[in-house]
Parts: C-alpha cells; structure tokens; sequence
C-alpha cells in the first residue's frame, strides 16, 4: 500500500487525482461490469468528518468528473465527483445511515455509489495505479499540511 | 442570496457584502423542509423559503443582516484546503470587524463566532460549487429571535416558547452588544477591509449582466417546490443553537400514553429537560426527580436509559405501561446500541418498573 503523511492508496484500485477540478476519488471494478467509486483518503480528511450524504438518483448518467453525490462536514457542502462517465446503478444505503464511514473507512464501506461506464475503454487509461496516485499527491499533500488520521 | 451561487457556477471570484430588503427562510442544503419549516406560518406571514447551495440549518434572514459571501477558485493559494484551516483562515475577517466595531468576539470551530459571554453573534457555512470554494457569513446588526421561533415547525407548541426563550438567551446582535449600531454602509466597508488584509486588495467591479441572469435563474429554481420539497437524508432529532448547544423536543407514542421531553443538551450532557406524560405516574413527584437526576446526563440512549432505570427503581415508581428505554427514546430520539428487555416487576400491583438484575 502507498502512503503520504498517514494518507493511504490501498494496492488494486484505480485512481483518478486532478487537483484543479478537485477529483481525488477512487474507483474498483466489480465482477458485474460496474465500479464502485468512492473518496480518497486525503479528501476525506480535509472533508473533516461527513455528517451527510445525498447520493444522486439511480439511473442517471453522469459524465467523468460530475457529481454523483453531495456530501456534508461542519457546515461545508460539496460533490463527490466520479472518476468514470456512466450510470448510477447502486447508491450507499449504509452511508445515509452512518455518513461518517466515508471518512473512517473511504475505502470500505464509507464507498459513494457504484456506476456501470459508458466510456471505459476511453477513460481507463487515464486511471492510476496506487503508486502513481501517491506520487502524484505527495507534492499536494506536503504544500498543504495535510495529515490522514490513523485508520 | 443567489448571486455568489452564479459567481461560483461561472468560475467568477470576489467578494459580494449585501443586506437582504426582505425576511425570507433559507434552508441549508440538506434539510429536510417537511421537518423543520412551518409553511402555514410563512404562508400567512409571506416568508418566502429557499434553499441554499451550503452546509448548516435553516435560518431566518432579512434586513439588519449583513452578509458576506467570499468565491474562491479551488487551487488558489491563498485557500487552504482543509476545509477547518479555510474556516479558522476566512473567520478573522468578521473576526476583526466585531472588534473594530467595539465587540470583543472569538472563534469557536468550527464555525462559530462568540461573544465574550458565550452568545453566538455569527454564523457561517461553506461549499464547493463547481470549480469554487464559497464561504459565507453575517455581521448581525439585529435578529428577530421570536420570528425565527415562530418559522420552526416543533413537535409541540409548548416547545416553541422554550425554543425562543433558548435562542435569546445564547444568541447576541449587534443591537444587543452596543449603544449604537454603525450604518450598513460602514459595516460593509470594514468587512470589506478586514478580508482585503487576509486575501489582498480587491477591486470593485459591476457585476456582469450573465452573473444577474444566472441568479436570477438560480432564485427560480431554489424556491422551485421540486428543490424545496427535495427528497435529503437528513433526520432532525436536535436544534442546533450554537456550537455546543442543541434543543430537542421529543414525543414518543406508546398504546397506554404519550411522552412529550423538552431537553437542553450542552457539550453533549443533558443540562435540562422537562418531561411531560400522559401516563398515570406514581410516585407524583417522579417527574421532578426524573428530571433533576438526568441533569448532567451523557447524552446518548444508553446512558440515558441507565440513569431512568436507576432512578426509577429506586423510588420504587409505578408508570403504567412505560419504560425507562421507551422514556429514552422520547428524550434521545434514537437507540445507540441494543437496550434489553425490561420486565415489569410481578410483586408490585400493575405493571411496574424493574428491579435490580432485570
């Protein structure tokens, strides 16, 4: 597993880290032909602790780097992007309970909505491995005092 | 209120101080309105409700408020992103303002200003809209505690005048603070001033006529009954007064009666509740004891509960058909982990509270 001050990048998920439209998401794929997606961890410590979740409706189609959810942390408010264009089919019903599990866990069941792509062949490529999405953070994660709490 | 949601959605930094000429109802993005808005009232009052694009609760805005709503590109330097170290970094300027305006303040994370006694004199939210950190604020010139109140849908209308009540006592203005109120006009400036210390001079421009036309669109669609009514996944069991301080009124519905608390939580303890039933009681002076004994009191199901169990036990109390968990729950609002079963106590005559052990 790659990690940058306590922030991890677990081994076999896909990244997609673009600091100027604010994506710092992760995407695994399932054995049905969908992806869950979720935050990272970085995003979500500089969330701060989740006190909601509203996922976007199912069945949607929602482009690469739109939102597929809007989530809530002391009096801040903001999208959680996804890293792949495609259709919401699975939305977190454990995460509207216990919205702080995107937080305590990002990479387990604090996960955002499941997609089925639309244009993975196009937009896999441009995904990270664990490794390169450390490296690419490191500099971001240093400039901006940013420390993960320990998981 | 829409125009630093358009300046956001167009990618347009700045900083926008403005009055409203109007009382309106501004929800927080996720509210639920159904729980938390009194329409009949608004309705019959014309308090228009809208909903905003930001974090927090509903609040009552209008004249005598003054706002500040701060658009900020993401990955400008100058914005920290943890999302604390922007609110500790953009809170100086109001911050600096109160002072300069002869009222000593603080911060109280995360999004809190204070007054010397401990009264809430501002609030503020924040959020990412596209490609934009938004953050927002209010110099409160003066605040109709007893209006708001009177907007807030509650559980039972005895809870209103404890609601009003709580507010005046742990909310300030600056009509409250000072012999004399400055003039918008000068508050405006000063606020102005104070984040041109913090980010750098900024320069005064007209708005451009798309940035109007947006919020124009924007009002439409966030008083629309579709963004109103929208479905959130927000549950309300609390008021939230200021940080720290919270309001419940809770009503838990038995077949055999009715329990109606009022409760007062600081700093996650129970500092007061009051505890209204239906049910036949014994001893008459429980309801007193009930609520002196929870003073103090965690404030979560368990810990409750424990307390209720103890209290009740020990005096030896009859009450028909309710139980410390069910009692719980109206003071709670929500079971923490699984409480067992409490069975009534054969020797007594009718049903009864537990003994030890049960």
């Amino acid at each position: 597993m790659a990690q940058v001050n306590g922030c991890q990048f677990p081994d076999g998920l896909l990244y997609a880290i673009v600091e100027a439209k604010n994506v710092f998401v992760w995407a695994n794929e399932n054995s049905d032909e969908t992806f869950t997606i979720g935050m990272v961890s970085v995003a979500a410590a500089f969330a701060g602790t989740l006190v909601s979740y509203t996922p976007k409706k199912t069945g949607r189609v929602i482009a690469r780097f739109q939102s597929v959810a809007v989530v809530e942390s002391s009096k801040w408010v903001g999208p959680v992007p996804t890293p792949l264009t495609g259709e919401l089919v699975e939305s977190n019903d454990e995460l509207r309970k216990t919205p702080s599990l995107a937080s305590s866990e990002p990479y387990g069941r604090g996960w955002i909505a499941k997609i089925k792509p639309s244009n993975l062949q196009a937009e896999r490529e441009s995904l990270l491995s664990a490794e390169q999405a450390a490296n690419l953070m490191k500099g971001f994660i240093d400039r901006k005092n940013i420390v993960c709490p320990n998981p | 209120m829409t125009v630093f949601h358009a300046l956001a959605r167009l990618g347009i930094e700045g900083l926008v101080v403005v009055e409203p000429d109007q009382q309106f109802l501004c929800l927080g993005f996720f509210d639920d309105a159904k729980q938390v808005v009194d329409f009949d009232f608004c309705a019959a009052e014309n308090i228009p409700v809208m909903r905003r694009e930001l974090g927090g609760g509903l609040v009552l805005l209008g004249p005598g408020q003054i706002f500040y709503q701060l658009v900020i590109k993401r990955g400008d330097p100058r914005l920290p992103v943890p999302i604390a170290d922007a609110y500790r970094k953009f809170s100086q300027a109001p911050l600096r303002a109160y002072k300069r305006l002869g009222v000593e303040v603080s911060y109280r994370p995360v999004n809190d200003i204070v007054t010397a006694q401990g009264r809430k004199i501002s609030g503020q939210g924040a959020a990412d809209i596209d490609r934009c950190f938004v953050f927002v604020g209010n110099i409160l010139c003066e605040f109709n505690v007893k209006l708001w109140s009177r907007s807030m849908k509650v559980c039972d209308e005895r809870f209103r005048a404890k609601l009003a009540n709580t507010m005046e006592q742990n909310l300030s203005w600056l009509a409250r603070e000072l012999e004399e109120v400055p003039k918008p006009g000068s508050i405006a400036s000063l606020i102005q001033e104070e984040f041109a210390s913090i980010l750098g001079p900024f320069e005064k421009k007209e708005l451009p006529a798309d940035v109007w036309k947006l919020a124009d669109e924007l009002a439409e669609e966030l008083t629309s009954k579709e963004i109103i009514f929208m479905e959130t996944s927000r549950r309300h069991s609390m008021i939230k007064v200021k940080e720290g301080t919270y309001l419940r009124c809770g009503v838990y519905e038995t077949p055999k009666g009715r329990v109606l608390a009022e409760v007062e939580i600081d700093e996650g303890r129970i500092k007061k509740v009051v505890l209204a039933l239906d049910a036949t009681i014994s001893p008459k002076y429980l309801l007193r004891s009930l609520s002196m004994k929870l003073r103090g009191v965690k404030f979560d199901f368990h810990s409750v509960a424990e307390r209720l169990k103890k209290v009740m036990r020990s005096d030896q109390a009859r009450c028909r058909g309710m139980r410390p968990e069910e009692l719980a729950f109206a003071i709670v609002g929500e079971r923490n982990g699984h409480y067992g079963k409490i069975r009534c106590n054969p020797r007594l005559s009718g049903p009864s509270l537990p003994h030890a052990g049960a």
